[in-house]
């Protein structure tokens, strides 16, 4: 069975001169969000799942590691 | 955070009218009936600037005021800014919400509410108006019975601070969480900063309190110490006014954030200059701000001859 990663509702990103911004906002409002700065490759990742991905293609394109790890983080998510 | 400044804010707050049913006595942007700028955002040009704050990935946006919502075209706005997955938090004073506007911010997502309660009955229709308290419980109970995400927002004073517990639980009690805020002499705070700010022993209490309710939102420098001046959470630590945040005015002026509001501190208009160029320039105004540990804006606006966050350096020397 085809399994299948994507980026939270609840989490945005955006690449910056040196790697990029996560902002997550699962715990909600005002400052009470979460923000992570990020390497490049997790920036990649994620212009790379673009919503919604097959997690073969991104573990091809990244590595199982990379992505167990965003899993894990709660920046990519298992599609139910 | 990388010492490079970043290509747009993380939030930002957007006081969007001085107009205000109420006229509280604290109320840091000294907002009142009648209050609204003759040069405050059209709709057109308010539409703009979310195009562009979306331009510019800015993660969320806070909208203040004023009371946001007597603004006529409030609900359009906020619609454009969720439309765009723009996380938008609306701050009010909780009296402009009727079963209609209800209706439309319902389904608006993703979209918070703050509601202001500064005090139980007495200390907040003192500070707030008479009434107002039950207007704002009621509020609080229709938007419960909508599961529409709330938070109560308190601005601790020497009058409130004693009222905390009770509050919690009341907020609680709708399913609403409790944030505080600090008070700050800002606005009319300017003018009421030695009646209500909090003494030494209240301010040792409140931390102590805090320590006990670690789901009370602060995020707030001076909430990064517990009472005993020790790290409670260093992410508060750093200020983030003009490098991760910045205020926008209901004219469109840009500050670094909404206790800032001084004149040597604007760095652009968002429709004279866009807000592109107005972020791109507040990064050299960073250095004018004062860099003490705690608040800048309390240390620049209370005047403290030693250009520190005297309530913060209370904590930390005992003084």
């Amino acid at each position: 069975m085809t399994t299948t990663v994507c980026k939270p509702p609840h989490v945005k990103f955006r690449r910056e001169g040196d790697g990029g911004l996560v902002y997550d906002h699962e715990n909600y409002g005002y400052e009470d969000a979460s923000m992570y700065e990020v390497s490049d490759t997790v920036i990649d990742v994620l212009e790379f799942v673009d919503g919604e991905r097959s997690r073969e293609a991104v573990e091809c394109e990244f590595s199982p590691a990379v992505v167990e790890t965003l899993v894990e983080r709660g920046v990519l998510a298992d599609v139910e | 955070m990388s010492s490079e400044p970043l290509s747009a804010p993380v939030t930002i707050t957007w006081e969007v009218t001085l107009g205000c049913n109420l006229h509280c006595d604290h109320c840091l942007s000294g907002s009142g009936p009648g209050h609204q700028l003759p040069n405050e955002l059209t709709t057109e040009q308010a539409h703009d600037f979310i195009a562009e704050l979306d331009e510019m990935d800015v993660f969320q946006v806070n909208i203040g005021g004023g009371e946001p919502f007597v603004r006529s075209d409030m609900l359009e706005l906020l619609a454009d800014l969720t439309e765009r997955d723009i996380s938008t938090c609306v701050s009010t004073n909780g009296t402009q919400l009727d079963e209609a506007t209800l209706d439309r911010i319902e389904a608006m997502d993703p979209l918070f509410l703050q509601v202001s309660m500064d005090g139980l009955q007495a200390e907040n229709d003192a500070i707030r108006g008479e009434g107002v308290y039950e207007q704002v419980v009621d509020a609080l109970d229709r938007l419960e019975d909508r599961d529409i995400g709330t938070t109560v927002n308190t601005v601790v004073t020497r009058q409130n601070v004693d009222d905390l517990p009770e509050i919690y639980d009341l907020a609680e009690s709708h399913g609403a969480g409790l944030r505080l805020n600090r008070f700050r002499p800002s606005g009319r705070g300017e003018d009421t900063w030695d009646e209500f700010r909090l003494t030494e022993e209240q301010i040792r209490f409140l931390h102590g309190w805090i320590e006990d309710h670690p789901d009370v939102r602060t995020g707030d420098s001076f909430f990064y110490l517990n009472a005993l001046g020790e790290v409670r959470n260093n992410t508060l630590k750093q200020c983030g006014a003009g490098s991760m945040t910045c205020l926008v005015d209901p004219a469109g002026d840009v500050f670094p954030c909404a206790f800032t509001q001084w004149d040597h501190l604007a760095s652009g208009n968002v429709v004279e200059d866009g807000f592109q160029a107005a972020w791109n320039e507040i990064a050299n105004l960073r250095n004018q701000i004062d860099d003490h540990e705690g608040c800048p804006a309390v240390a620049m606006g209370s005047s403290d001859p030693n250009g520190e966050d005297p309530q913060l350096r209370a904590i930390l020397s005992g003084d």
